[in-house]
Order: C-alpha cells, then sequence, then structure tokens
C-alpha cells in the first residue's frame, strides 16, 4: 500500500508483475483520470507507466508512431503538431474536471480509457486508432498483439480489447497508433436558442448529408448548437454553404474560423461549461437520436448538460445520483450510462452492470490475461 | 490433403447418424443435408486447393434454432464450422470431417433500417451489396466493399474484418459495425455493442470482428451507415517506374488527400486486365494507379487537380480524368476483372493477401519478380496502394502434379516479406487454413498463447472452428501452471495430466 | 478449380467440353447472388457453384445420378442469369444441358414424374394437340382444387391454372404481303405462342409490314426444340433443330432470308443455340452455324431497320419484364426498353430485374412450389412500379404472370404495334 512501481522497459514491467503474488497493482499513468469513476478506494500498490515514455519510431509518411504507453499524450500531440499531424480521435483532457491537473494525461491511459473527443462522430474513437501494442499481462507474460498498417487481420484484434480495457487484462508497455494529417482549413457552424430536442434534430441532419462534419455538439449552458467542418479552405466555405441552407430552418447560423473554432472545440472536449458544477456527474451513451429524450425524461431541461456526438453522448450533472432511474433509462434508449463522479458517496456501480451472460464471459476473458486478479479493475473494484 | 487439420473424433463420425436426427428434431428435415453427393458441394469455399466434406450441414433460419444447435452440439463435444456465403479466400469455411457445417445463408433479412441513427439491422447471411441496396434509397450505404460484395455475407464479413478498395476512407468493417448478436458455443445468446457509439465493459464485439469463426457464430449484425458521397471522379495514372507509382501514392497521402479508393496494379496485371475487358488501359507502362476521391463537387474538382499535380511531380506518363460515370467505371472494369483476367491465362491462381509499409512497395514488388522467376510461376499484382495491401496473383496449374505446393511456398515467401519489411500477414482476407502455418513469423510463442487463453474464454473445449488461424492447438491444462482462484479449479471438466 | 477427369474421359468431345467449362470456375461465388433458387432457398447445392461442383462430381466418377442430384439440377431454371455475373466466363449453360441428357440417358424417374414430362413433350410442341388440350382443360377446370391436393396430381393442376380461361381465335396469316423492299425476313411460328396469343404474330406481321419487311412463310418450320431440350431429350430437340434448318435454308437457298426472327425469347436463345447444339453433326454443323448467325429477337429487328414513327399510343407507364432468355440468354436486355420509351412509353424497370419469374419452360409445371415462389417475388416487384401495363418479350413469361398481376400482361411488340398504328392490345 502506497508503493509506487516504475518499471522503465516491458521486462522491468513483467518481473514486477511476476513478483506480485498476492497484491494488487493499480496500472497508472499521469492518474488525470484517477478520479473517474472512482468508487471506493482500493488496497493497491501503484504500477506508474510514466518512465516507459520512448518515442520508439514515428514514421510521418507513413502515418504510424510507436511509443511508449507512459509518454506524455501532450507531448505526443506536440511532435505530431510540428509535423502538421494529429491524432484523428481528439482526445480531450478531462484532468481538471475530475480534480487532476490539466495535461498529465498517457497515450496508453487514454487508449486504456478509450477517451475519445468530439471528432468521434467522424474519425472513429480511440480503439479504431490503435494498431498494435506490446504489454503485460497479469500473469507476467510480455506479448504483443497487431501491427503497424492499419489493414491487419492477423490473428485477434487483441487492441480494440485493450482499448477501454482501463488497465484491468494488461500493462501497456508500448502502443503503435496511426496519425493523420491536420486539416488545412477548419470552420465552425454556430446556431442559436435551440432547445434540446431542435438541437438534436438539427445535428442529425447534418451528419446524414455527406458533408463528413466533424464535430456536432449542443452546448445549452452557453446557448450554442456547433457543427465543425475541416478540410481544404474551398471545400470547408462549400460545405458550410450547404450546411447553412440545410438547417435554415432551425435559425440563422454564424460561422466561426479556424482560431476560434480549434478553442471551441477544446473546451467542448475538456466539458468547460460543466467544470465546477457541483453534483453527480453522468455519462450516458445512447443513439444519437434520442440525446434529448434522456434530458426531458430525467427532468433536466434546466440541469447543467452538454450534448456531444450528434446528441449520442449526454454529459450531466444532477444534484442526486438517481442511479437506478438513469441506467433504467438509458438501457430503455439503446444506451448506458457510467456514473463518472459523485460529490457524496452512493452504493451505485460507477460503470454501467452487464447482463449475467455478458458479465460472466467478461469474467472469463479476464482469467485469459490476467487469472490472479493482479490488476484492479475498476469496473469491478472488489473483484 | 497435405493440410494437417485436427484429428477427427471416432466417436463423433460413428454417430452421424445420431446427430443427423437430432438435427432434425430442431430444424425442418430438408434443412440437414447428410446425403454423401450433396456434402460434397460443400466441401470447399474460395480456396478451392483444400477439401473436406462436413459431418452435416444444417440450415438454420433463425437464432434460436443457431441457439439450440450450438447448444446440442456442445453438450455432446461435437465441432461446429460456420459457413456464410463461402467466398473465403483463405479457407475460413473449411469444413471438418467430425464437424457439422452451420451455414448462416439463410439468416437473410433485414431486420431494420434506422435513419435517424444512421444504422441498420441486418441477419448474418444478408449479402454486403444486399446491405448497401436495402439503405441506398435513403441516401446512405454501407461503406466496406470487397470485390466479392455481390456474393459474401455480412456476417461473413464480420468474421474476418473485410476490407475493399473503400476501406481506405470508410475503414474496415470493425469501424463499420456497432453490435453483434453472438451465439456463444454453449448456446447462450449475448449482444455485444449495441446501437449507440459504445457499450459498457470490455470491447467484446472489437475482438469478435476479425475472429474468424472461432469466437462465437454471429447471428445478427448493427451495421453503420455512411451518407452517400454527392459527387465522385476518377483518375487513371499510368507511370514508368514502379518506385514513381510508389511515391505519387505517398506523396498524395502525405497531402491530406484520403482518397475513396486508391489502387495499383503493376504491368503483369494491366496486361491480362486489358486482353479480357478492353478497358483501355496504356500497355506502355510499369504501374498504374487508379484514384477515386469522393465528396461534394467544390471538394473533389480542387482535389483531383492537386492529385494530377502531384501526379505530374512524379512523372506520370498517362494521365486521364474521368468525364463521367460511365469512363470511371471503364477505369475500373480492369481492376475489377483483374483477378478473372489472370484466371483466363492460366488454369489456376492463387490470390495472396498482405500488408505493408507503403514505402517498401518497390522493394517488395521487385523481390516477388526475383522469386517468381525463380520458381518458375508468373505472378502479378493487384495493390491497394493506398493501405498498403497488396494481392499478388500467382499462375499455376492445379492439375499438374506438384504446381500447387510450389505456388503455396512462393506465396509463403512472399508473405515472409511482408512480415519482413514491416508488415502483416493479411490485410483483409484473414488467416483461415491458409496462413495458420505461417503465425509463428509474426508472432512469438507468448503472443498466441495470449491469443489461445483469450480463445479458451469463449470456447474452452475448442469445439468452434478447430485447426484454422493457430498453429496447433493446445488445451487449457497443456499451457502451463493452472491457477487455483478461490478454491476453485477453472475448467474442472478437463482431464488433468 | 482442379478438375478431375481420366484422360479416356476426356476423349470423348461432350465430357472435354464441360470440363473445359468447369476449370474455368474458380468458385469465387459470384453467382449464388443472382441465382433465383439460392436467393430464394439459401442452400448451396441450390446454386449455379453448387450445380457445377454436383455436375463436375457426376460426370468424373460416371456416377449413377442419385434422386438428390436430379432433385438439384432439376430445380436449376435455365435462367442463365448465373452467366450474366460470372467474371470468368463460365458458360454455365453447356454444363446444364449436358447434365440434364446425361441424366435422361441414365436416371429412371419415377413414373409420375416420366408421365407428366412425356407428356408436355409430346403435346406443347405441337399447336393442334395443345389447342385441344387447353379445350379439354376447360372441362376439368371445375375439379382443380381437388387436384390440387393430391400431390400426384399436382402438376395436373397446375397446368389447369396456367391455362387461359378463353382460348384466342387463331388469327388467319394474312396473304402473302406485298414485298416490303427493305429485308426479307422469316418469324418463327412457334408452338405455345400461336395457341396462347396469337396476337403477338399479328401484331409482328403489321409492324413489319409497316416497316416495309416482307414476311416469308417458311415450309416445314415448326417448334424450335426447346422444349424437350430441357427435359434433357437431346434426340428430339436435334431432330426439331434439323427440321428447322432445313426450312430455312431452302429459303435461304431461295430467295434469301436477312434474319430469322423470334418472338418468344425462349425460342430466340434456343435457335441462336443451333450452330453449338449440331457441331458434331458434319452435314449440318455449317447450316445451323448460319442459320443461328442469323436469328434476331424482333426488338433486335425494329432496332435494326429502325421504328416507325409512333405516338398513336398514350404515354403508358409500361413496366418493362426483361425476360431471362432475352437479357441473359441472348444478351439483350436495354434494347427493348428503349424502343418502348422512344415509342411513347414511361418505361420503368423493377428491382430485381435480373431474377426469373419462374416461367422458364415447363418449370413452373414441373416445379409448381418455387415457380410460385418467383412468380409472387416478381409481381410485388413490379406492383411496385404501378404499371399501367406490363411489357415481356416472352410467352412463358406473359403466361406465368398474368394470373398475379393487376396490371394487364401485352408482348413488347403488341405495344410498339399499337403505339404505331396497331390496334389496341388485348386486355388494355
Amino acid at each position: 500500500m502506497g508503493e509506487t512501481l516504475q518499471p522503465a522497459d516491458a521486462r522491468e514491467a513483467a518481473e514486477m508483475v511476476a513478483a506480485a503474488e498476492g497484491r494488487r497493482l493499480e496500472i497508472r499513468g499521469g492518474g488525470s483520470k484517477a478520479g473517474y469513476g472512482a468508487a471506493q478506494p482500493v488496497e493497491a500498490a501503484v504500477l506508474d507507466t510514466r518512465r516507459l515514455a520512448q518515442i520508439v519510431d514515428y514514421d510521418p509518411q507513413e502515418f504510424v508512431l510507436t511509443a511508449g504507453a507512459g509518454a506524455s499524450l501532450g507531448e505526443i500531440e506536440a511532435l505530431l503538431a510540428a509535423h502538421g499531424q494529429r491524432l484523428a480521435f481528439e482526445p480531450p483532457d478531462l484532468g481538471p474536471l475530475l480534480g487532476a491537473p490539466a495535461g498529465c494525461a498517457t497515450l496508453g491511459g487514454t487508449l486504456a480509457a478509450n477517451l475519445s473527443g468530439p471528432r468521434r462522430v467522424a474519425a472513429g474513437a480511440a480503439r479504431d486508432h490503435l494498431l498494435g501494442f506490446e504489454a503485460v499481462s497479469g500473469r507476467g507474460v510480455v506479448f504483443k498483439s497487431g501491427g503497424r498498417v492499419v489493414k491487419n487481420v492477423t490473428g485477434f484484434d487483441l487492441a480494440k480489447l485493450m482499448a477501454g480495457s482501463w488497465g484491468a487484462l494488461a500493462v501497456l508497455t508500448i502502443v503503435t497508433v496511426r496519425t493523420v494529417a491536420r486539416p488545412r482549413a477548419a470552420a465552425t457552424l454556430r446556431l442559436r436558442g435551440l432547445t434540446d430536442a431542435q438541437a438534436v434534430e438539427a445535428m442529425g441532419a447534418a451528419l446524414s448529408l455527406p458533408l463528413e462534419v466533424s464535430g456536432a455538439a449542443h452546448l445549452p449552458l452557453e446557448d450554442q448548437t456547433v457543427l465543425r467542418l475541416e478540410g481544404i479552405a474551398a471545400s470547408v466555405t462549400a460545405r458550410l454553404d450547404r450546411l447553412a441552407e440545410t438547417l435554415a430552418p432551425f435559425g440563422v447560423a454564424e460561422v466561426l474560423g479556424d482560431e476560434a473554432t480549434r478553442s471551441l472545440w477544446t473546451r467542448v472536449g475538456a466539458l468547460a461549461p460543466l467544470a465546477g458544477r457541483a453534483g453527480a456527474l453522468w455519462r450516458i451513451s445512447v443513439p444519437p437520436a434520442r440525446g434529448a429524450e434522456v434530458l426531458e425524461a430525467l427532468g433536466a431541461g434546466d440541469a447543467p448538460r452538454l450534448l456531444d456526438w450528434a446528441g449520442g453522448l449526454v454529459w450531466l450533472t444532477l444534484a442526486e445520483p438517481r442511479a437506478a432511474e438513469v441506467r433504467a433509462l438509458a438501457e430503455r434508449l439503446g444506451g448506458h450510462a457510467t456514473l463518472v463522479r459523485r460529490d457524496a458517496p452512493c452504493d451505485a456501480p460507477a460503470f454501467h452492470p452487464e447482463p449475467p451472460a455478458l458479465a460472466a464471459l467478461a469474467e472469463r476473458v479476464r482469467t485469459a490475461f490476467d487469472p490472479q486478479r493482479v490488476f484492479v479493475d475498476r469496473r469491478r473494484p472488489g473483484a | 490433403m497435405a493440410l494437417q487439420m485436427p484429428d477427427p473424433d471416432g466417436e463423433v463420425l460413428k454417430a452421424r447418424a445420431a446427430i443427423a436426427a437430432a438435427m432434425r428434431k430442431i430444424l425442418p428435415a430438408d434443412s440437414v443435408i447428410d446425403l454423401a453427393d450433396e456434402l460434397r458441394v460443400y466441401e470447399t469455399d474460395g480456396l478451392t486447393a483444400y477439401r473436406q466434406p462436413p459431418l452435416l450441414v444444417v440450415l438454420p433460419e433463425t437464432t434460436a434454432q443457431v441457439s439450440t444447435i450450438l447448444r446440442w452440439c456442445h453438450e455432446h463435444g461435437v465441432r461446429v464450422v460456420p459457413r456464410g456465403s463461402g467466398t473465403s479466400l483463405s479457407g475460413g469455411a473449411l469444413p471438418l470431417q467430425d464437424g457439422v457445417l452451420l451455414s448462416l445463408a439463410r439468416l437473410n433479412q433485414v431486420i431494420e433500417v434506422d435513419a435517424r441513427n444512421r444504422l441498420a439491422v441486418v441477419q448474418p447471411g444478408v449479402t454486403n451489396l444486399a446491405v448497401t441496396r436495402a439503405v441506398e434509397a435513403k441516401g446512405f450505404f454501407y461503406a466496406p466493399d470487397p470485390s466479392s460484395q455481390i456474393a459474401c455475407s455480412i456476417g461473413g464479413n464480420v468474421a474476418e474484418n473485410s476490407g475493399g478498395v473503400h476501406c481506405l476512407k470508410y475503414g474496415l468493417t470493425t469501424h463499420n459495425v456497432l453490435g453483434v448478436t453472438l451465439a456463444l458455443v454453449t448456446g447462450e445468446v449475448v449482444k455485444l455493442g449495441g446501437l449507440a457509439f459504445d457499450a459498457p465493459g470490455f470491447d467484446l464485439l472489437g475482438v469478435v470482428v476479425g475472429s474468424e469463426g472461432l469466437l462465437g457464430v454471429v447471428t445478427e449484425v448493427v451495421v453503420k451507415l455512411t451518407p452517400a458521397p454527392e459527387t465522385i471522379r476518377a483518375a487513371l495514372l499510368g507511370f514508368p517506374t514502379v518506385e514513381g507509382a510508389a511515391q505519387c501514392v505517398a506523396d498524395i497521402m502525405a497531402a491530406g488527400v484520403t482518397p475513396a479508393g486508391l489502387e495499383m496494379m503493376d504491368r503483369p496485371a494491366i496486361h491480362a486486365a486489358e486482353a479480357f475487358v478492353h478497358a483501355g488501359y496504356p500497355l506502355d507502362v510499369e504501374a498504374l494507379l487508379i484514384v477515386e476521391l469522393d465528396g461534394f463537387a467544390d471538394e473533389c474538382e480542387p482535389l483531383l487537380d492537386e492529385v494530377c499535380e502531384i501526379a505530374r511531380a512524379n512523372g506520370v506518363t498517362t494521365l486521364r480524368t474521368a468525364a463521367d460515370a460511365a469512363e470511371r467505371a471503364r477505369f475500373w472494369a480492369g481492376r475489377k476483372a483483374a483477378f478473372p483476367a489472370m484466371g483466363a491465362l492460366a488454369p489456376d491462381y492463387y490470390c495472396m493477401d498482405g500488408t505493408i509499409p507503403r514505402r517498401a512497395l518497390p522493394d517488395v514488388l521487385q523481390r516477388t519478380m526475383e522469386m517468381s522467376r525463380a520458381c518458375g510461376l508468373d505472378v502479378a499484382n493487384v495493390f491497394h496502394a493506398g493501405d498498403g495491401n497488396l494481392h499478388p496473383l500467382i499462375l499455376y496449374d492445379a492439375n499438374k502434379p506438384g504446381e500447387l505446393e510450389k505456388a503455396e511456398a512462393f506465396g509463403a515467401d512472399i508473405l515472409r516479406l511482408c512480415v519482413e519489411v514491416g508488415g502483416v500477414l493479411t490485410g483483409e482476407h484473414g488467416v483461415g487454413v491458409e496462413k495458420r502455418d505461417l503465425m509463428p513469423v509474426m508472432f512469438n510463442a507468448a503472443d498466441l498463447e495470449q491469443q489461445q487463453r483469450l480463445k479458451q474464454a469463449f470456447d474452452p473445449d475448442l469445439l468452434l472452428n478447430p485447426g484454422k488461424v493457430f498453429p496447433t492447438l493446445h488445451r487449457c491444462a497443456e499451457l502451463g501452471r493452472v491457477h487455483v482462484h478461490g478454491g476453485r479449479v477453472p475448467f474442472p471438466h478437463l482431464p488433468r495430466f | 478449380m482442379r478438375t478431375d477427369f481420366t484422360p479416356a474421359q476426356l476423349t470423348d468431345p461432350e465430357v472435354a467440353a464441360s470440363e473445359a467449362e468447369i476449370r474455368k470456375c474458380v468458385r469465387c461465388g459470384f453467382c449464388t447472388a443472382t441465382c433465383p433458387t439460392y436467393v430464394l432457398l439459401g442452400d448451396e447445392l441450390d446454386s449455379p457453384r453448387g450445380r457445377i461442383y454436383l455436375i463436375k462430381d457426376m460426370l468424373e466418377g460416371e456416377r449413377q445420378p442419385s434422386p438428390e442430384v436430379v432433385k438439384h439440377i432439376d430445380r436449376c431454371l435455365s435462367c442463365l442469369s448465373c452467366s450474366t455475373t460470372c467474371p470468368s466466363g463460365v458458360d454455365y449453360r453447356k454444363l446444364i444441358d449436358h447434365a440434364r441428357a446425361y441424366v435422361e440417358d441414365r436416371y429412371r424417374r419415377p413414373w409420375p414424374d416420366r408421365l407428366y414430362r412425356s407428356l408436355l413433350a409430346a403435346v406443347l410442341p405441337h399447336p393442334e394437340r395443345f389447342r385441344l388440350a387447353l379445350r379439354l382443360a376447360g372441362l376439368a377446370r371445375p375439379f382443380r382444387g381437388m387436384l390440387e391436393k393430391a400431390p400426384l396430381l399436382r402438376p395436373a393442376a397446375v397446368m389447369l391454372a396456367l391455362a387461359p380461361r378463353r382460348l384466342p381465335r387463331p388469327e388467319p396469316e394474312p396473304a402473302a404481303s406485298e414485298p416490303g423492299g427493305r429485308g426479307r425476313v422469316a418469324v418463327l411460328q412457334g408452338c405455345a405462342e400461336p395457341v396462347l396469343r396469337p396476337q403477338i404474330r399479328a401484331a409482328t406481321l403489321r409492324l413489319f409490314e409497316r416497316m416495309g419487311l416482307t414476311v416469308v412463310r417458311a415450309e416445314g418450320e415448326a417448334c424450335c426444340g426447346a422444349l424437350v431440350h430441357h427435359l434433357g431429350r437431346e434426340a428430339a430437340a436435334r431432330a426439331a433443330a434439323r427440321a428447322n434448318i432445313d426450312a430455312w435454308t431452302a429459303e435461304l437457298e431461295g430467295d434469301g432470308l436477312d434474319a430469322i426472327v423470334i418472338t418468344a425469347a425462349g425460342c430466340g436463345t434456343s435457335v441462336k443455340g443451333y450452330g453449338y447444339l449440331l457441331r458434331d453433326d458434319p452435314d449440318y454443323a455449317a447450316k445451323a452455324a448460319r442459320v443461328s448467325a442469323l436469328a434476331r429477337d424482333v426488338s433486335e429487328v425494329i432496332a435494326a431497320f429502325g421504328l416507325p414513327p409512333a405516338g398513336r399510343a398514350g404515354p403508358l407507364t409500361v413496366a418493362y419484364q426483361s425476360a431471362c432468355s432475352l437479357q441473359h440468354g441472348q444478351g439483350v436486355d436495354a434494347l427493348p426498353a428503349l424502343l418502348l420509351a422512344q415509342a411513347g412509353f414511361v418505361v420503368k424497370q423493377p428491382a430485381e430485374a435480373h431474377l426469373c419469374c419462374g416461367s422458364a419452360g415447363t418449370y413452373n409445371i414441373l416445379e409448381p412450389v418455387i415457380a410460385g415462389r418467383l412468380r409472387a417475388r416478381k409481381a410485388a416487384r413490379l406492383a411496385e412500379l404501378k404499371p399501367d401495363v406490363v411489357a415481356s418479350g416472352n410467352i412463358g413469361c406473359m403466361t406465368q404472370l398474368a394470373p398475379a398481376c393487376e396490371a394487364p400482361v401485352a408482348h413488347t411488340v403488341e405495344l410498339l404495334d399499337w403505339a404505331t398504328g396497331g390496334p389496341r392490345p388485348e386486355g388494355l
């Protein structure tokens, strides 16, 4: 307890895991998401990945980057930016929202949480950009999967499993991610005065056209519904026109330029309007056309809230968790709900419980990687 | 057949009639096929070199029937091989002598099209093209488009994580599937993923896509729909050297232009295709690129100009842009006919599939030609240049003793080369039986063991599609120390040695 | 794919020809997507790829055809949709024809099956017998319900259902027309068509006169032989072919012929195949090839010589049903629709246009369940177009579809005749 292990490479990590014998290990990068969903603290030593931070290989021409999982996300993004590239899934910095410092996320932690920002709606989630990895399993064995190319169906796609596993299966030591070129131009179309339902309609209409909208969010606290377009300048202009035309029934639109677009969407990803709001913070994932229904059913018309992914991702702060109600509603609408942060202790699990057959399968999958349950799984912290 | 498959279980073979009778209690009599004459028709898929009639064939029509069949087979230790349209080029649907071949072809309904949420729910036997047909009236299409899309099933696409020309821009199957209903080997039915962008728990959906029928049987698929592009433009570019063409590809991608499709053909492929369909290809070039751009007109035009500029900077000698849809179709006609065109040149062809970093293309092509000369078999290359996925087509004559083996050895050498230059064994056709024994080229024992352990989380008795993907079979007890957890021994029904 | 024929087997030219086609097949499976029986049944055994495999197996092993193999071969419609789809150019028609003949030679069908087949082969090719049979059918009609219940009598019930309620009066052959001067053509009289819908020939003759073509009646012309060919009776098929070749050759060597015109798409495919059918007959090979080279569907002739000025018919919505034998067998797909549009009709084509309506010669009688399902599917696709009339280039399709379509069904040439000055077709 209180102990922190800091392996410098996979071999050391493997030794540390193999030597764990009976002790639990909590995998941690920068701790930016330590507060995400955390219910009761678990007695465990910390396996700190930040020494696994080397840039192994960056090949801008092939759009592929291989780095230590503990590399700082900020440094990675700066490196990519210097080459006119970026990570397509636009990982947001949730640190401040969760009570951690800004900018302390690691690449591995981001992938393990499948943390994906507004551009997920067009470019896919973090899991879609992890091409390969090396990791240490709960048995203390170093193994790898995937490769350095996108088109790869050799063996099971363990990368998908690792992404979003929250460190429950193995500790990532090296990851290979796909990069994309930064677009030459970006702009945002902004509508004001829309209700939640109208906003979902508008965003749905925009995404049903071949306009390659790369961000669709509704920020009722700031009275704005925003849609982002990126690409070459002439194309962005033409698509803006078409978008404004399509959304004319929803009101007059303003256009934000490149700079304003950049800062706006960083704020959207970081959930800036919800910063400092007290209450239970819910992340509700539903089919996008049903986003407004979530809010209406919960009577959350005035609650601090934000819709991203065209309505498919609802962030909501409630005075009381109302977990049973929120979860039942999310399920009825075809989704699930995560209690990301709670102000006061409550019994509800942070992560949405799965049906028994699926939960049993998940346990067997966990056994395949970590039979002794060395790693803490924040979805099932006691287990 | 030289290929080593798991030894058939003698008890199961003896019980064939009883198994058929049990299946006839679950399905109508004519949905169970057990006559030798008829079983032979199911003995192979698109990889015709390998043939094995199954024990029986069953043709269920519902998830409930699939579940019941699996439960019965699990209880009686009978192996199961799932089959979609049987178009796999890696032997994914190759039957087992003691296995029930479970055809999903009769689960062929489009269940729902939800345009507001941009998704559709379909049964696994629906063909890839039929999914697009079902949604095109609403202005959508289903993006991954393997060349066999007219016939291949969406369930098979899920099993193989299929790609196609347009996956360069729109992603592979795994990027376009929101959920599946999976019947586990025990008959339990679970839903992975769903209708929303993500689902609670581990991304089991992500690992089931591309799992080649080893983890469960897909009985329903939720697919993502993509708005159909307004404008499509295409260019045909001919280069005097492969290096020039390859550099052009790299420059196009580096410029941030993501074409909808970017294909390359080498000289032998160009000539074969031209002789077959007369698409008007230039015959004096070493490499031909077909670039397709889609989107809004105001976007496609400047991008097309840019692509042409890049081509000129790389020494293009033939440059044509399609004036209309008919001309665009002619650009593609040769590429689409490349495989059968090769088939017209020799009695048989063997289609390989590997992925390499784009920059390695000229080197790999040159070394492939050297290997071709060394072994005496002709080869042509068709290449998804945009993502480095190559399809060497090796010509041979299956009726000549020894030629198949020579072709396979040549193919294996090409795949080894792909891995050597930093690529992978298969980009879209899957491992199946074809590349199974090459897995150790890419993965060490620990890597393979970890994948095997995952397999056992889904199918501890190894009843689903054994003999595919992994070179050797390990039962859990053989994988080293068996861990005791909470006083319980895992997998208690397995014998301990 | 690999085949396992012995060199001895390959000395037989029929076997060698089939082996060559089988070798071309790479089992890509594209054909399964457009095969009506696979689309309905989802069983590899009822797909072209599966049938090719069954045929390969049967021929390689020189096996006695089993009832199961016969069942799957019988279920093939010979629509040739697979050939249109096949990227490798497998000539499936050669394989299925070879297989049917092989089965006919070696397999003893159950007696009811033999009886119906013999009945069809004896009656349908002969218009007078067919006409008589249809008159008798009128008497038997009240008993259709009873017949349907007995499985043995099912085909009889189906035949009754297909038989028209009212037998059209035969149209008198017009007196030898004024030589038109633009061309001299023979128009195959056929067997079923003149009995079921003689208006088709009448319309053709009127239209050709308007176009300035001289129509010649060739002495000795009779049924083209398609029917018996598809029942596997090759000798009878060749005999029918020879009779027609003799009749047309007489004209060719007489005053000459510019085309041999066929108004029933199924027959057109057959006549265009005479050259192949008689390729091994030293006395007829050359003559057959010449005849085949001159064979044309009526739409091809109209297009070649030009449709006369049209506009006499209203701008009705025509649903064009592309007969399999025309689009797949003869490769004539866009042409008839273009002619109808030229004639002033609003032409629409249904979804799944490549799928057979289930007529396929005598298929609708011998395989009524599958034929019924295909008919319902085709009728639904046609109804979606909300047509005023359904146009088809084949009497078989017309007979099959008429009971299932709300809109009247007419032959393409009847509509073209009407649009250029002829009478309104019956039923409209």
